[in-house]
Order: C-alpha cells, then structure tokens, then sequence
C-alpha cells in the first residue's frame, strides 16, 4: 500500500477508537454510582431494622449506595455534626432530634431547606403539628421520621388487685390522682412503700410538657416569647409537685428507677415514650398484664411528639438528589407503615394507617394502637435557639421541686423564663 | 538512732534532675560532640512531632479560640476579647464547680491513699493467695470506666438497686445514692475509691519494696514494734512515692469526667457539675466553643499552679543526701 | 521491751496478722462484687433482669448470651478492631517512649531541660479540650474513620517517656562511657545495653499503655464514624442507650467482654507490673 492510504487507515482508525471511547464514557458516566453517607441515631435494636429498609432501597436503586452507620443517640449526633461541620466531614442524611442543635446547625447554612420536597398530599397526610418540631425561623429543615409520644403503660394486674377496672382507665388529673392513691401500698407491711401508683421517666423536661400541654399552656407564643411563667404552665408544674408532696403517689428523685419498677411490677402507672413499650413488654414477659392507655387530660388532651427526623446536609447536587431520594422512599406511605410496624415509632401518616398490612398490625398490637391514636393531640413549637435552655431549665425545676415540696413555684418559672428570652434575644442580636 | 533523711541507694528523686548517684560528672548540657546534638534531637523527634501536632497545636487553637464567641457550627464568629475569661470569673457557675471539684477531690484522695497505703502494707509480706488479693484489689483500675459506671448505676439504684436491698436485709436505711444533692457526690466517691485504691496500692507496694530490710532489722535490734516500724522507717522513706501519688492523683481528679457524664450528668440539682463536666455542657451543649475553652484555660493554670506549688513544697521537705 | 514475745502461741502479731487477714478478705468480696453482679446479671434471661427483691444469681445458666451477643451487634469487629489498635498503640508507645526517654535522660543537648518540662505540661490538659481541634487535624491528613486516625494521635502521650526516664537515671553513665569508647552509636547503645535491663519497666509501660488505650472511650467515639472501625468500648455504650431497648443482660456481656482481656494481661504480667514501677523508681 502506498503512505497515502496509509494515513487515511490511520485517520480511520482514530475516528473509530474515539467513537468507541465516547460511548463507553458516556455509558460509564449515566450508569455512574452515586454513593451517599446515612448517619442515624437507632441504638439497640431499631438499628438493624434501618439498616434492613436502606438494602431495599439500594436495591429498588443500584445506582445509589448508601453507607449506613450508627452515631450514638442524639447528643452523640450533635456532637459528631457539631465536629463533622469544623472539620468539613459530613454525611448527607442524618437523623436529628429537635433540642439538638436544629437551630444551630441550621444557622451553619450546611442543611438543606426541605419545603420544596412537601407534596400537597404530603401536607394532607401528615399532622402539621408534627413539622413543628423541625421548623426553624419559618423553613422545615428536617423531615419526620422516628416518631414517638408519651402513653401511660399500665399494670393491670395492679388495677384489679385494687379493685380497680383496668378498662376505665384514669382519664382526667383528678382520676389520676385518685387511682394512683389506691395503687399506691405497703404491701408487706414493713412501713415503707413498695408499690407505687404512678411515676415518670427520667427525659422529666418531656414529660413536664405534657403536663403544660394537657393544662392548656404553650412553651412559647405565638411572639416567640417563652410563656413558661403563664398561670398554665406554673399550675402544671404545681401539680407536679402535688403528686409526690401532697398525694404522695410518686417518689421523688428517683426517675432512673421507673422502667426498672415498671418492668419488676412495682409501679402501677408509668408515663414513658410510646418507644418504651417494645422493650417492656419483652422485659415483662407473661409476669403481668402489660397495657398502654392514654394519658389523662387536664384541661385538654396534649402531647409533645419526641424523636429524631431527617436532615440532608448540602453537597454536590447529585449527593443531594440521591440523599432526598432515599429521604423520600423512607418517609413515604409505606416506609413509615414499615418502620413503625418493625420499631415501635409511630405510624404518623393518616394514607399509612390505612394500609392493610398496617390493620393487621393493631389488630395484634392494642398497644401500639393506643400510641398512633394519641397522635392527634400532639402540640408543638418551632425549635429556636432556647429549646436546650428550656429543656436543661425544666430539669432543673422539676428536680428542685421533688427535693422539696416548699419551692417557690411561681418564682422558678419566672426565673426560667427569663432566662428563655434572654437566650432568644441574645441569639436574634447575633 | 537511724538517720531518718538517709534515702537508701539508688533511689533517684522523682523531681531531681541530676541524681548525685546517675553522674559522675557534673552534670553539663554541653553536647559532647556533635553526634550527640544530632542524636538528642533525632532521638526526641517522632515523640516532638506527635506532642507537637497532636496536643500543642490543638492546645493553641483552643487557646486562640478561648478569645472569640463562636458556636463551632456557623462561620461567624466574634472576637470579644476577654470576655469569656471576665464573665467566667464573674459567673456562679464557675465557682460552683470549682467548688465541687474541690469536694471531690478532697473525698477521693486522702481515703484512696490511706486505703492503698493499708492494703499495700498488708499485701507487702509473702504468703499464700497474695497474687489472688493484688489481682482483686487491682481489678477495677483495669476495668473500662464506662463499663463500670453502668454497673454501679444500676447497683446504686434507690428503688431496686441490690445495694439498698442489702441495706434493708441487715437493717439499715435505705440510702438515696445517686438521687439526693445530699448524697450524689458521696456515692461517686465511693465508687471512685473502689476504682482506683488498687493503683494506689499497687505503686505503695513498689515504693515499700524499694525500702531496705536492713533497716527493720536494725528496729527489731533496738526493740521497735509495728508501729514503730512504720513510724521511723517506712512512712518517712515512704514520702516520694506518697509525694507521686498525691501529685498524679491530684492531676487526674481534677480531670474527672467520664464518671459523671455516665451516671449523674451533673445532676442533681448540679450538685455533682465537676468543672470538666461545665465545660463540656458548655461546649457540646449550649454550643459556646469560646466560653467553655476559657474555662479549660483557666483550670490549666488552676492545675500548673497547685502542681508548681507541690513541687516547690515537695523539694524543700522531703529530703535526700 | 518486746512484748510480742510469743506466748501460748497466741501473741500480738498473731493476732493482729489474723484480723488484716479477715479485713482483707472482707475487702475482697466488696471489691468483686460488682464484678460478680455483672457476671451474674449477663447470664440471666430477659425477664429475670429487674425482679424485686433481686435475685444474685440466675435461675438457670444461660452461657448462650455469649454466643447471642455476636450476632446481635458487630462485637467481633469491635473486639477485632479493639485488639489491633490498642497493639498497636501500645508499641508504638513504647518505640517512641524509649527514644526519648533514654535522650532525656543520657544524651545532653541544649534545651533539654525545659523540653522536658514542657513535655510534663502536657500531662495537665484534658483531652476534652483538645478533641474537636485534633479532629480537624486529622479531617485535613483524611484519616478520618481509619486506622491511622484510632492509632496515631493516641501515641502523643508523655507518661511513657516520663516512667521510662526516670528508670534510665537509675543506670549507671559508665555503662554509657564505656560502651561509646567502645565504639557503640547511640542507639547501638540504647538498643544493646539500655533495653535488656529495662525489661520489667517496658513491661509495666505495655500493661498501663494496653489497659488505658483498651478502655479509652471518647476519641474513638469522634474519629470513627462506621461501626467498621469502632472499638468495644463505643459498641458497648451504643448497645446501652436506646430509647426503650433495655436488654441489660447482653449489656452485661458486653461489659464482661471489655473487662476481661485487660484482666487477663494483668493477671499473667502481675509479676513484672510491681518490678517494673519499682525499678523505674518513678515513686522515688
């Protein structure tokens, strides 16, 4: 052959090699992995039901990978974003609770705000109430995920040994106050009680806003000021105290103990989260019979809502689509049936209730019926810088007034709320 | 009469520089050759390098940080000057928690040594199972402080914990533990003591095994019991070991943390918020970064001072040739 | 004037010997107790755990917690993970320890002095200060969630090259002296002379650099973020905080699984423990 075809053969082939090398770059690149870090808070046993429901999603979408790992508990979380975020290493999905830093960690600009994911059906679907918890200064920064509220668990065997019918159970303060005083006796006579009517749970700042909320009070208002110095709230933490100074069915101090006397038959009615109830009942065994119930009403029924939501941290923008799309497929109608049917969380979706899978569910579980119910009586506050000042606050409160039944009541809550707004000035002057 | 400020041979003084006995010559810093500057440096480098970017950098970021308001989440930051260190100083809680902290050490440490002081005696003499009760009394030094903590939580428990029961099967009260202001430190100084007389004893025991049998021989001439025994020759020659103790204990009290973050979180009613634990709310908690690196500045210079005052204080009594 | 001068074979010391012996014994029992409830706790079933009045004992032997706990979190991996670094550690600890310390301690070059003392100072920082500054250090060299990152921070500690100093002042110059006119490097110095006569120290400097770095909690806890790298102590705290878990028996074993290698390195190098702080002379 002479060199003219020479080169032509060459230009040919070059033509023909770069054609192939094009399209196997760009086959490469649509079919190219996505991988994504999923930081949650599940400890114990709920964490391999997550890490269960993130395989299927891999598999409905291989072309995302997703690298689950488990942080500690809520303040582990803050703590690792908290260092995540000086040192530039954070994950793309993580499970944040509301008093842990939603403010804070909204203020590094790092979160991604997450309106523009709500459908309208999505908003239909899901109790407003529980977006509160997630909202700062107007935008949701978190979706809802593992839900949990207060029930009271009860020991009916306790109930009928006093003469009491577990199935009217106590559904106003006064109604409390006067079961708790039956089912509270020495019952070996040695002087001392051992078995007490009613307890609360060590989270005591949680529990305390149940009570503020079932006496028709408010943490803040719709100003944004603190109303914990309002004769509700005040009137709430008085009763409070009442339970352990004046009705002495409650012992002071020692809310660590609760879930142990539960569990051991000692203690006739413990307001604990409804994330409680899996565990006892195991823990229990056939040793009594195990109920849930409402919590009494006040003046109203009112609940606070508890657990951790999802946050996307920003990234790339195909991170952050493969992120949301894994927030989306877990948080939709059938990912919350089935987390809350394999955890204990609640099924907050009315479109999940629905589900069939989901009847038969509460058809075995009258316990964990009673938790989804009390859904709608959730009330919640936008998170703001304060909450951890709060939270801290009403622990405090409520341990001085179980040390001692004197304590100026009115005067602490004051005290308190200042302390709020002074904390939410400071933040706003920033 | 035995010359009580002789130290036996050998002994070198754990704050001494030059021994009289590791040198024969005066001692000189004067690199011999230049092989030895070089070899100094080379030999102290991979140690420098670690100290040097693993806790001297850090400890000047937090420093330089200890100026400035910031919550480690946003960018923005302010400087304020001292600020912190003033509004510190000023603060209850500060003193609060000094307060504390000084509780907890001055309940933990003398009863530490005294008790690894006893046991390390009683221990000293051979017999039969002595392996056996070093081992037990050792035992929780070596057990992991987390796992410990939620042992004892749950043993401190005032409603069903097995401590009270116990209290109640022989007939005493039961105690509140962990749940009253009035008892929480005690309990974590109980647990404390458990925890650490074992590291006590066994550093007693050492510094008891460093002492001459000559000299007890010559006591049992002169007609000296136990008592006296201890009296006139182990406790003084005791005095640099008791001197380590008494400084690495009080080091490391004041650094407690890990305890009260499992089992009391400050509580109750802050009557167990060690100054470690303040400054942890402070930063992890309430997310002022500045404010809670000026109160680790501040308990720095609270640790140097009482440890430089040891050393000078230290030096002048106890004695050697 | 003896007054123990035996009599009837009952004397004084005798008897005095008799009581510290039944006052350590009781000692004892206190001691381990807390140990024995945890032993006992993790054999017991789910239901036994909070019975009132307590039981000391289980009803029946459940050894097969042991075996259930493998699968119920990745304690292998810890277990793995925990034995590895704290090896690691701890060699890497002494390596550097010796170097320095025999500087320290026989090589004079100017500075030394306040280097050293310098290097004391830092005994007086807690690590809660220093742990989010030394986390963004480690972000920037990308160890992160790696071994290097569990390892290499942990080896800046200054209570080795202290201890081991201390005990190198205890050795005689001339050994130096002669060695050098012997020709001997430094280091041939350090590595034939210095490290075969400080074998119970650097035993003792492996014990307490094994037991500390087994059981340290909180930088592990930061650096690693997959369950793949993280240490039995993390794991075991994870295993105990969970919204309404509660399964205090396998929380027990895992205790158990953190207490015992550190009981059973100390149980077998006792005898080198004692010697080695006694020849260090660190207690004077």
């Amino acid at each position: 052959m002479d060199s003219f075809s020479h080169a032509l053969l060459g230009k040919k082939l070059l033509a023909v090699a770069g054609c192939a090398f094009l399209f196997f770059a760009s086959v490469v690149t649509v079919t190219a992995q996505v991988t994504i870090d999923f930081w949650h808070a599940m400890e114990g046993p709920k964490g391999p039901v997550l890490k269960e429901m993130v395989n299927d999603f891999m598999k409905q979408n291989p072309k995302i990978k997703v690298n689950v790992s488990l942080q500690g508990g809520y303040t582990d979380m803050v703590r690792k974003v908290q260092a995540g975020i000086a040192a530039n290493a954070l994950p793309d999905l993580a499970m944040l609770g509301q008093r842990h830093g939603i403010p804070q960690i909204s203020d590094s600009g790092r979160l991604l705000m997450l309106d523009s994911i709500l459908t309208a059906e999505d908003r239909k679907d899901i109790n407003p109430q529980l977006f509160g918890r997630y909202t700062y200064q107007g935008r949701l920064m978190a979706m809802p995920f593992a839900v949990s509220v207060p029930v009271l668990h009860i020991n009916a065997t306790r109930f009928k040994e006093a003469g009491l019918n577990p199935d009217k159970p106590p559904m106003t303060w006064d109604e409390l106050v006067s079961y708790a005083k039956k089912l509270t006796r020495d019952v070996d006579g040695d002087g001392r009680i051992d078995q007490w009517g009613f307890h609360v749970h060590s989270d005591v700042a949680w529990q305390a806003y149940a009570f503020i909320y079932q006496n028709g009070g408010t943490l803040y208002g719709p100003d944004g000021q603190a109303r914990l110095d309002s004769p509700e709230a005040v009137q709430a933490m008085q009763f409070w105290s009442d339970l352990v100074h004046k009705h002495k069915v409650m012992p002071a101090m020692a809310h660590e103990s609760g879930s142990k006397l539960f569990t051991a038959g000692g203690l006739a009615m413990f307001q604990r989260s409804s994330a409680f109830i899996e565990g006892a009942a195991k823990q229990i065994g056939n040793r009594f019979d195990y109920r849930v119930v409402y919590l009494p009403k006040g003046k109203v029924y009112g609940v606070p809502d508890g657990g951790g939501g999802l946050g996307v941290f920003k990234s790339t923008p195909e991170r952050e689509r493969a992120a949301v799309a894994l927030l989306k497929w877990l948080t939709d109608t059938k990912g919350i049936a089935r987390f809350g049917r394999e955890t204990g969380y609640i099924v907050f979706r009315k479109s999940s209730l629905g589900l069939e899978e989901m009847k038969s569910f509460f058809a075995g579980s009258p316990r964990d019926l009673v938790a989804s119910r009390e859904m709608e009586h959730v009330r919640s506050n936008p998170v703001n810088h304060a909450d951890g000042v709060v939270w801290d606050g009403l622990g405090n409160v409520v341990e001085k007034i179980e040390l001692d039944a004197k304590e100026n009541i009115p005067a602490l809550m004051k005290e308190l709320n200042s302390k709020v707004n002074k904390e939410i000035a400071e933040a706003r002057g920033k | 009469m035995i010359d009580k400020r002789e130290a036996p041979a050998g002994a070198s003084g754990l704050f001494a520089n030059e021994p009289a006995s590791a040198f024969k010559s005066a001692p000189s810093l004067h690199p011999r050759n230049r092989r030895d500057f070089v070899a100094g440096y080379a030999f102290v480098l991979p140690s420098l390098v670690l100290i040097l970017v693993f806790t001297f950098v850090p400890t000047l970021y937090g420093f330089a940080v200890s100026f400035t308001r910031w919550d480690m989440l946003s960018a923005r930051w302010t400087f304020v000057g001292l600020g912190n260190y003033s509004a510190l100083l000023q603060s209850r809680e500060l003193w609060h928690s000094l307060l504390v902290t000084a509780y907890y050490l001055v309940g933990t440490i003398p009863v530490t040594m005294a008790l690894g002081l006893a046991l390390a005696l009683a221990l000293n003499r051979k017999f039969r199972g002595r392996a056996f009760f070093r081992l037990a009394f050792y035992s929780p030094v070596v057990a992991s402080t987390v796992a410990v903590a939620v042992v004892w939580l749950w043993m401190y428990d005032p409603l069903s914990g097995i401590l009270n029961y116990f209290l109640l099967q022989l007939g005493f009260p039961p105690q509140k533990w962990l749940t009253s202001p009035a008892t929480a430190m005690p309990s974590l100084i109980l647990m404390d003591v458990w925890k650490h007389v074992g590291y006590d004893m066994v550093i007693f025991l050492a510094g008891l095994q460093g002492i001459p049998h000559q000299l007890y021989e010559a006591m049992d001439v002169d007609g000296g019991g136990r008592w006296a025994k201890f009296r006139h020759v182990t406790w003084p020659l005791l005095a640099p070991t008791t001197f380590f103790i008494l400084v690495i204990s009080i080091i490391n009290r004041f650094k407690v943390f890990a305890t009260i973050h499992t089992m009391t979180k400050g509580g109750p009613v802050d009557s167990t918020e060690v100054i470690v634990y303040f400054l942890y709310q402070q930063a992890f908690q309430h997310f002022k970064i500045g404010y809670a690196f000026a109160i680790a500045y501040i308990l720095f210079v609270i640790i140097f001072v009482l440890t430089l005052a040891q050393w000078k204080i230290g030096k002048a009594s106890v004695h050697y040739q | 004037m003896n007054l123990d001068k035996p009599r009837f074979g009952i004397n004084r010391e005798s008897l005095a010997d008799a009581i510290i012996f039944f006052a350590l014994g009781v000692g004892v029992l206190f001691f381990l107790f807390p140990f024995f409830w945890m032993v006992s706790t993790s054999l017991k079933a789910g239901d036994e755990l909070f019975l009132y009045p307590p039981s000391l004992t289980p009803k029946k032997l459940l050894f097969h917690n042991y075996l259930d706990i493998w699968s119920k979190a990745p304690f292998g991996t810890y277990f793995f993970n925990s034995l590895f670094v704290t090896t690691a550690i701890t060699v890497g600890e002494i390596a550097t320890s010796v170097l320095a310390a025999y500087a320290f301690s026989k090589i004079p070059f100017p500075g030394r002095e306040k280097l050293f003392l310098t290097f004391l100072g830092t005994l007086m920082i807690p690590n809660v200060v220093t742990l989010v500054p030394v986390y963004v250090i480690v972000r920037k060299l990308n160890w992160v969630d790696t071994y290097w990152g569990l390892i290499i921070p942990q080896l800046a500690t200054v209570y080795g090259i202290f201890m081991l100093r201390q005990f190198f002042l205890t050795i005689p110059r001339d050994l130096d002296d002669a060695a050098q006119v012997d020709g001997l490097s430094r280091l041939g110095i350090l590595l034939r002379i210095y490290l075969p006569l400080s074998v119970p120290a650097l035993i003792a400097l492996a014990i307490i650099s094994f037991i500390n770095n087994w059981n340290n909690f909180f930088w592990p806890l930061v650096v690693t973020n997959s369950d793949s790298m993280r240490t039995l102590p993390i794991g075991l705290r994870f295993f105990m905080e969970g919204e309404g878990s509660g399964e205090w028996q396998y929380l027990m074993v895992a205790s158990t699984l953190v207490v015992l290698p550190p009981l059973i390195v100390f149980l077998f190098l006792q005898r080198y423990f004692v010697r080695g702080i006694t020849m260090s002379g660190i207690q004077g």
